[in-house]
């Protein structure tokens, strides 16, 4: 199966495009330097600022992030009738996983694998200021995760390890490490962001993963915590901004539909993590105000837990499934049973 | 074409298979991993040398100083 040549074409001028805005934050903060005579290595971060950084980086989130889910499942909002045995289970080997696995693995690579393949260079960019690092690292971090997660999308062949995030027929906090495990074992954006830590970066990094956490899990949850921005005429302006800079539950809830047909999906966009932005750069944005009426993957039949876990390792027994044995790379779209015309299918849960 | 065609020819050499629909991973999976490795491996590295190369240049034109010591040994973990 062939990537549409407009896609390739769209494809190859984003990255030629992103390889500037890599560079811009550290272009930036050179003609700082250069206008202001400014000196960073002369105000270092403290060791209390570290800490509190440190600590809230390992404990905050994972509170926050516990809270989250206790709130979402008291309130009655996963649906029950669609979080069945199986997909509780593939939701909660997703959410261990990176805890039991992935953690260790990134420890290794930044503790012994770096310091062996870039001897010498530990802390050789520890001047650089913590904005300015904060800034180089949320441009770093969260474009190559748009790409890694763009490229899922539109490679077709790299779709089958990202298939597991969109089979979900509910939206949830749990979506965010609901992921096969080759695709979170294998995110660039970790092991990149890892090497900027071992230069130097590390206090910068631990900000950014705290607000890109928050981001993330609360554009995943089912608490649709932007919808007083809509409503109220006053706060507009604010949602007009909010919606093109950072993953909205509207936008995000939108790419997790199972159907654009409603004008409120788009599965095809909205592959930004923490900024939306470069999905309006790039030409990847919809943006919406409304969620849509049904999500997960229209053909989706229960894949087993494990075969949506570690796939090509184990394969689904579901025949024709996309994860099984003999699968297709990727099967075309059903209509969805619930929604047969536009105007019963796809009524959209107005936002105010 | 070719690429199709090289792999079916992987997998008809699957390593194990059993009608239980476990460890049916195939030469062609292997082959699919060994792809998406790569793939991550150039959108991390691409991005990592724009930026150290220009962080480098900085230090080279402007900072002209001994390294500094280490401000930090934190260690970033990712949540997700």
């Amino acid at each position: 199966m062939q990537i549409d040549p407009a896609v390739r074409k769209s494809i190859f001028r984003g990255i030629s495009l992103s390889l500037f805005i890599y560079a811009l934050p550290v272009a930036l903060m050179y003609l700082f330097f250069s206008l202001k005579g400014y000196k960073p290595w002369q105000n270092p971060l403290s060791a209390g600022q570290t800490w509190f950084l440190h600590n809230w980086s390992n404990y905050g989130i994972s509170c926050f992030i516990l809270l989250l889910g206790v709130v979402e499942f008291l309130s009655g909002l996963y649906d029950r009738d669609r979080w069945d045995g199986n997909e509780k289970l593939t939701d909660i080997v997703c959410f261990a996983f990176p805890l039991l696995a992935l953690r260790p693995f990134v420890t290794y690579f930044g503790l012994k694998f770096l310091p062996l393949v870039l001897p010498g260079l530990k802390n050789m960019f520890g001047w650089v200021p913590f904005w300015w690092g904060f800034f180089i690292i949320c441009v770093a971090d969260d474009l190559t995760q748009y790409w890694y997660h763009r490229l899922h999308h539109q490679i077709p062949w790299l779709w089958r390890f990202h298939r597991t995030h969109h089979s979900a027929a509910y939206m949830g906090m749990s979506m965010a490490s609901r992921q096969n495990a080759f695709y979170t074992i294998f995110f660039s954006q970790i092991y990149l962001t890892s090497a900027l830590v071992y230069l130097g970066l590390g206090p910068s990094a631990l900000l950014v993963q705290t607000i890109k956490s928050m981001i993330t899990t609360m554009a995943h949850s089912s608490i649709t915590w932007d919808k007083p921005f809509y409503k109220y005429r006053i706060l507009h302006p604010i949602a007009w901004v909010l919606e093109r800079l950072i993953s909205t539950p509207a936008t995000h809830h939108a790419h997790h539909a199972a159907s654009t047909d409603d004008g409120i999906g788009y599965y095809k966009g909205n592959f930004g993590n923490m900024f939306f932005l470069w999905d309006v750069l790039f030409g990847t944005a919809h943006i919406s105000r409304q969620y849509p009426s049904a999500y997960g993957i229209s053909h989706y039949e229960k894949d087993q837990w494990y075969a949506q876990v570690f796939w090509p390792i184990l394969k689904s027994k579901v025949e024709g499934s996309e994860l099984a044995a003999d699968g297709p790379i990727v099967r075309v779209d059903a209509p969805l049973k619930s929604a047969p015309t536009p105007a019963s299918s796809a009524v959209p849960q107005e936002a105010a | 074409m070719r690429r199709v065609a090289s792999e079916n020819a992987h997998a008809e050499l699957k390593l194990e298979r059993n009608s239980g629909g476990l460890s049916e991973m195939t030469f062609a999976d292997g082959w699919l991993l060994l792809k998406k490795i790569l793939v991550g491996i150039v959108i991390t590295v691409v991005p990592l040398a724009v930026i150290a190369a220009g962080l480098w240049s900085i230090q080279r034109t402007r900072v002209n100083h001994p390294q500094t010591e280490p401000t930090s040994s934190a260690k970033v973990a990712y949540a997700n």
